[in-house]
């Protein structure tokens, strides 16, 4: 009994890999309906960290989503991702206007036989927790999108996960959000946006 | 955890389109401490006044930013927020500006008040027909979104053809919008299609119950309301105010099937009808004939108490508030519809209705009575009070004028400090040229100075005076104390050598040194450098002053609370010699007590005069001030005005007075102005006392420091807080000073004493005064500059002053002036002064150039002597130095002695054409001159063939050219000390400038130096063609007219270099062109220098 809830509660490097994959999805998704870049009725609610969570239905977001985050899961245990960044293009002008950035922090001396962590599932959620939270309540400043804005382009080459430029944006406000860890991944936030002076 | 703010409360914050900047949301989130509450009203504060006092060529900036701000520091919106009424403010203000119609700022506030509106489409037609915003996209995206949220896609699109078909910047967008908008309108399709909701379920319109609709009756005899009450029931649908719901079929799934050619001729008509249809803004909210709060008895009508039923006539009501809307009046609504009534019963029960009169307006009778409104001046800036969306008071508008003005005076005051400095090294030199006079006439006069040091014993005075030298000069300078000391002890000295033959009067003029050390000495510097802005701020705090006295009783009892630090100013105490007890227990260096006394005393000189009949007489001049658009209470009323001020409320327990306060306070400020006999008793008071004063000292001092007393208004603080103190303290007060209005005597002999030591100290604070004047000729400004100067001009050896009248001037006669005489010769007549050549009768050789003015300021000794002082030995080359000037009491006449007075205008008559090698090197002389001029910070103004008089050396020929100049400039009376003077911004007025026939040539011009240049172009040009220069624009450049050319010119490069440069010197200093022009010529001429020379020299026509 004992040691089953040690292992529980311990997180191993796999472990960690797959609860910060699972964090990118329903964090992009969260930002793709918050910024509603899709419409929101192709969104359905799941629970999940204890929040309702849209999470897209659309089937080749889906399997463009679920190909990105296998791949992010392989390397959040290889120790190779460092940042993921999803960014937000006008599609008139292809210029940049949201660069939505998570840094990765990665513990390289933790692998696979190494032993487990000590922080409770729950002390993690709740992290998490707060960051979406966060996302969600960008809308305070995050300026009004056209509905003519698609997600990076990236997306309609799901098998290839290129690395694209660092697509900066011009003219920005940048503003932290809250960072979580499990210890093994640290995962900081942060959302750029363009400053527009017009009207 | 600094996140948590903005996190928590997203809910409440309304997202922005173009985003909020984080950090101000997190600040405004966090605002429930009142400390950011209170930033937060002072930048309000800021843009309102900002707001009313704005004065570039932008105003929608302000509001646009004010706008902007209360977006971003009010996220919640709401009323305190006040985002719709700046909104509908700012947009209603620039709606009369049409320049802005097109400016896409303009458009995006009125797209953001659309969303406020009620019926925003109605505002779209608004915008369409004023004609706001049509050349951008924006404003069609917007429209069309408005149509498609209501389901209208037909319209929708229109509107997104319409402003495709106008090219609105950017087409782009538009074509894209119409790409989605027809495809969303054709997925909508779709999907209504596959759910089959397609059915048309509609009612006619005709089935439904129609509210207030008229029946048709039923049966013959009586009326009886039929059965069915729908379809042919009704009886019109077209009368009466017949609502029903209208039968929108966009509320039912059906669509039209879409007829391009009807649509695109049909909806641009309608678009076209709306056109010209608004007055006004379409009302905001849905309510209908709202109340405006405005001032009250706007109709100006009192109401008798007693008339019977309509006190105020329906007319005048109608005219006093007119709707904002078009009435529509049907054609029939004239003829009178005799609709039957029962006629009114003789008399009136008890429980009839209430009378039109009461219902009118409740408040008629507790609303401000008053008749002639109309002819009410107000003397504060109505028009500003409501300008902004917070209502201002006119005394914060005032303390805004003066604020701005403050700083600009501190401004002047940092620029002041490097004169300052300057002036400190002049100082330095002047005490440099004393200690040598002094050791000199010591040698004289050694008993003499004894005799006088051990009367006075200057020792204490002289350190004060250091004193306060060394805070006037530079605080940063201390180190240079110790040689300021000497010099002016040596000064002081000196003052008194001067003045031996009376003993009294040196001593008078001590003793008032050793008050105004006094008084100096106390100050802190800041004061001291605050002095210039003081002449406003003294009337400003004085009436502030006054206004508290006649408010706040208690204030009246405590005496030392009398200039209370209004604005957070330093009290502007110094110059007029407040006395200040305890400061002056302090003092080290306490000057001997009798000596105070006088001061205490001499204040009392102020009139007091009850204000009884006194406040009409401002009105007139006020009401021209204001209708000539100026902003009547300002400064410069008080300034300007020589009415000394006179305590409102002199008795504190008299209840009358406090009253009379009351009512200034509580009405807008009329300028009390006493009568004429006051005034004039003032100022003969003050003349007597400087005469008396001065009487004793030499006459030119009188007659110069006479017109600036004239001039110089009684500083009120004077009386203002003398009387105040002293009828506060007791009732009796009043004889006391009335009966010394009489008897100035001798403590008034100490004040203008004073004054005058204050005018030699405080120069600098004069001249910067009347830099800024309009007009830098103007005599009083020269008078008031000759009278500040350092080194008075009868200290001069050359500067004669007589007694008695300008002796007649007249053609022929036989003068006397000085020791020399003169026959005299008119040559020209002038506004200002008349011009005569004077031959010595004795020495035939001898002539003279002699200007007698009418006034009496000296300014054309003055300038001479100040080229002579700064110019050193270069001086002789180009100058007069046999320049002399004679004072009289009504004028003054200068004497300019040469052997010869040719002007130059003279000499060019003698030929047809004046020789081109003498004109080189006249134009070389006359650049070396200017350029000395220049040097020398004084400007000419007036350079002219008629100002300018051959040299002797002309006409001996015997001297080298190029050392001493051929011609020498005359006539000063137009020239400026850019030294004293630097503000000077008209050009218009110089001679040179009004002789040019292309005034066009001044609009270059962005100095005073530049005018001389000008002068020097017309000269030469004059010599070489004959004429007036005539110039023509050519691109960027000026060039010569046509008209100037003459055949034979051998450098006619050279020339057409010349005037090329001379006229286009863009922003290079003038001292610079000039010597690069005289290089220019001097390079071109040095091949054959030697002909020309014989050339220009042996022509000489006049043997």
């Amino acid at each position: 009994m004992a040691g089953k809830v040690a292992a529980r509660e311990g997180i191993t490097l796999k472990g960690s890999a797959s609860i910060v994959s699972e964090f990118f999805n329903y964090g992009i998704n969260s930002i793709l309906y918050q910024r509603g870049i899709y419409p929101p009725e192709s969104f359905t609610r799941v629970q999940k960290y204890g929040l309702t969570m849209l999470v897209t239905t659309d089937p080749i977001l889906n399997n463009y989503l679920k190909n990105v985050v296998g791949q992010l899961k392989d390397w959040l245990c290889n120790h190779f991702v460092q940042r993921l960044v999803v960014v937000i293009n006008s599609i008139e002008t292809n210029e940049v206007l949201e660069r939505w950035q998570f840094d990765i922090e990665c513990d390289k001396t933790m692998t696979d036989n190494s032993q487990p962590r000590e922080k409770s599932e729950k002390a993690i959620q709740d992290e998490i927790r707060s960051v979406i939270r966060q996302i969600t309540a960008t809308v305070t400043f995050l300026p009004l999108l056209d509905t003519a804005l698609y997600t990076d382009k990236d997306l309609e080459v799901p098998e290839k996960w290129e690395e694209s430029g660092p697509q900066f944006i011009n003219n920005s406000e940048e503003v932290r959000l809250r960072s979580f860890t499990t210890t093994i991944h640290k995962v900081n936030s942060m959302v750029a946006y363009k400053k527009i002076d017009s009207f | 955890m600094a996140e948590a703010d903005w996190e928590l409360s997203k809910e409440n914050v309304q997202p922005l389109k173009q985003g909020r900047d984080v950090n101000t949301l997190k600040d405004v989130l966090a605002q429930h401490e009142a400390l950011s509450h209170i930033s937060i009203q002072e930048q309000k504060q800021a843009f309102e006044t900002e707001i009313r006092f704005y004065s570039g060529n932008d105003p929608l900036d302000v509001w646009d930013r004010y706008i902007k701000w209360t977006e971003q520091t009010f996220p919640h919106g709401g009323t305190d927020s006040n985002h719709l009424a700046l909104l509908e403010r700012a947009l209603k203000l620039f709606l009369k500006d049409d320049r802005y119609y097109s400016d896409l700022r303009y458009l995006g506030h009125w797209l953001k008040f659309v969303d406020y509106c009620t019926d925003p489409l109605e505002m779209f037609d608004f915008l369409n027909s004023k004609g706001i915003g049509v050349s951008h996209a924006a404003l069609y995206v917007a429209w069309a979104e408005r149509f498609e949220l209501l389901g209208n896609t037909k319209k929708a699109e229109a509107i997104l053809q319409e402003g495709i078909r106008l090219n609105a910047e950017p087409v782009e967008k538009l074509q894209h919008n119409l790409r989605h908008f027809q495809s969303r309108v054709f997925k909508q399709v779709v999907a209504s299609i596959a759910e089959g909701t397609n059915e048309n379920s509609t009612l006619e319109p005709t089935q439904q119950r129609t509210s207030l609709g008229d029946l048709k009756r039923r049966g013959q005899k009586r009326a009886m309301a039929p059965v069915k009450r729908v379809g042919s029931g009704v009886q019109s649908l077209n009368q009466g105010l017949g609502h029903y719901v209208a039968p929108a079929q966009e509320q039912c799934g059906t669509f039209e099937v879409f007829n391009e050619n009807r649509m695109g001729t049909q909806l641009v008509e309608e678009l076209k009808s709306t056109e010209k249809q608004w007055s006004t803004l379409p009302s905001t909210s849905a309510k209908e004939n709202e109340i405006v709060p405005g001032p009250w008895n706007t109709s100006g009508m009192r109401v008798p108490r007693r008339s019977s039923v309509h006190a105020i006539p329906f007319s005048t009501v109608l005219s006093a508030k007119k709707p904002d809307f078009k009435l529509y009046e049907e054609e029939s609504s004239h003829e009178e519809t005799m609709t039957p009534r029962k006629i009114e019963p003789l008399f009136t029960p008890v429980l009839s209705a209430r009378k039109p009169s009461k219902e009118l307006n409740p408040l008629t009778r507790v609303q401000v009575q008053n008749c002639n409104e109309n002819k009410e001046v107000s003397m504060y800036s109505k028009d500003q009070i409501y300008a902004g969306l917070r209502e201002f008071s006119f005394e914060e508008l005032r303390a805004e004028e003066f604020k701005k003005k403050y700083k600009a005076r501190m401004k002047e005051q940092e620029d002041k400090l490097l004169k300052l400095k300057q002036e400190k090294e002049e100082v330095e030199q002047l005490i440099h040229m004393a200690e040598l006079r002094m050791k000199e006439q010591r040698e004289h006069s050694q008993p003499e100075t004894q005799q006088n040091e051990a009367i006075h014993d200057p020792l204490p005075c002289s350190a004060i005076t250091t004193r306060e030298f060394g805070t006037d000069i530079n605080l940063s300078e201390r180190n240079g104390e110790d040689s300021d000391r000497n010099g002016l002890n040596e000064i002081a000295s000196r003052l008194k050598n001067a003045n031996l033959s009376d003993c009294t009067d040196t001593i008078n003029h001590m003793s008032s040194d050793l008050v105004t050390c006094s008084q100096m000495s106390d100050k802190n510097p800041f004061d001291y450098l605050d002095s210039g802005s003081r002449d406003c701020n003294k009337e400003d705090l004085e009436y502030e002053a006054q206004f508290m006295k006649c408010a706040d009783n208690s204030h009246l009892s405590s005496v030392s609370s009398l200039m209370p630090p209004f604005l957070g100013l330093p009290p502007a105490s110094a110059a007029f010699n407040i006395f200040d007890e305890t400061a002056e227990a302090e003092i080290q260096n306490k000057p001997p007590a009798s000596y105070l006394k006088l001061n205490t005393q001499w204040r009392r000189s102020g009139i007091l005069v009850p204000s009884q009949h006194v406040l009409a007489e401002g009105i007139c001049s006020a009401a021209c001030d204001d209708l000539d658009g100026i902003e009547p209470l300002n400064e410069d009323h008080f300034v300007s005005s020589d009415y000394p001020n006179k305590t409102l409320g002199p008795y504190p327990e008299n209840t009358c007075d406090f009253s009379r306060g009351a009512h200034l306070v509580s009405t807008p400020f009329h300028r009390n102005t006493l009568t004429d006999d006051q005034e004039n008793s003032i100022k003969k008071n003050c003349i007597d006392g400087s005469k008396n004063a001065l009487s004793s000292l030499s006459p030119i001092k009188e007659s110069l420091f006479d017109q600036p007393l004239h001039a110089k208004k009684l500083s009120p603080i004077q009386e203002a807080s003398e009387d105040g103190l002293s009828s506060a303290a007791t009732t009796s007060s009043s004889a006391v000073s009335s009966s010394s209005v009489g008897g100035l005597g001798t403590m008034s002999d100490l004040n203008v004493l004073e004054k005058l030591e204050l005018g030699h100290l405080n120069s600098c604070e004069t001249n910067s005064m009347n830099s800024t004047s309009d007009n830098p000729w103007d005599l009083e400004i020269r008078k008031q500059l000759l009278s500040s100067l350092l080194v008075p001009l009868s200290s001069f050896p050359e500067f004669h002053v007589e007694n008695g009248p300008v002796p007649t001037f007249e053609d022929g006669l036989e003068l006397t002036l000085g020791l020399q005489t003169f026959n005299i010769k008119l040559a020209a007549v002038h506004e200002q002064y008349r011009v005569f050549y004077g031959t010595n009768p004795r020495l035939s050789l001898s002539r003279a150039i002699i200007k007698v003015h009418s006034h009496t300021v000296p300014w054309d000794f003055y300038i001479n002597q100040q080229l002579k002082m700064r110019l050193g030995s270069k001086f002789n080359n180009y100058f007069s130095q046999n320049h002399s000037c004679y004072l009289f009491e009504n004028g003054c006449v200068t004497v300019d002695r040469g052997k010869n007075c040719e002007t130059l205008q003279g000499l060019s008559q003698m030929w047809e054409t004046v020789p081109e090698a003498l004109v080189v090197f006249l134009t070389l002389d006359l650049l070396a001159l200017v350029e000395l001029m220049h040097t020398a910070e004084i400007v000419h103004g007036g350079i002219a063939p008629e100002t300018l008089v051959m040299d002797d050396r002309f006409y001996e020929g015997s001297a080298c050219p190029s050392g001493d100049g051929l011609v020498k400039l005359t006539d000063f009376a137009h020239s400026l000390d850019l030294k004293l003077q630097s503000g000077v911004v008209t050009f218009m007025k110089f001679p040179t400038m009004q002789s040019l026939s292309n005034k066009e040539l001044l609009f270059g011009c962005t100095n005073a130096y530049q005018v001389d240049l000008l002068g020097i172009a017309n000269t030469v040009h004059f010599l070489l063609f004959g004429g007036e220069i005539d110039v023509s624009k050519q691109g960027s450049l000026w060039t010569l007219g046509p008209t100037s050319s003459r055949m034979e010119l051998l450098y006619l490069e050279l020339w057409n270099n010349f005037f090329e440069k001379i006229l286009n010197t863009g922003g290079a200093s003038s001292v610079s062109t000039l010597s690069d022009l005289r290089q220019t010529v001097t390079e071109v001429i040095e091949p054959d220098y030697e002909i020309l020379y014989n050339d220009a020299f042996t022509l000489m026509p006049h043997d």
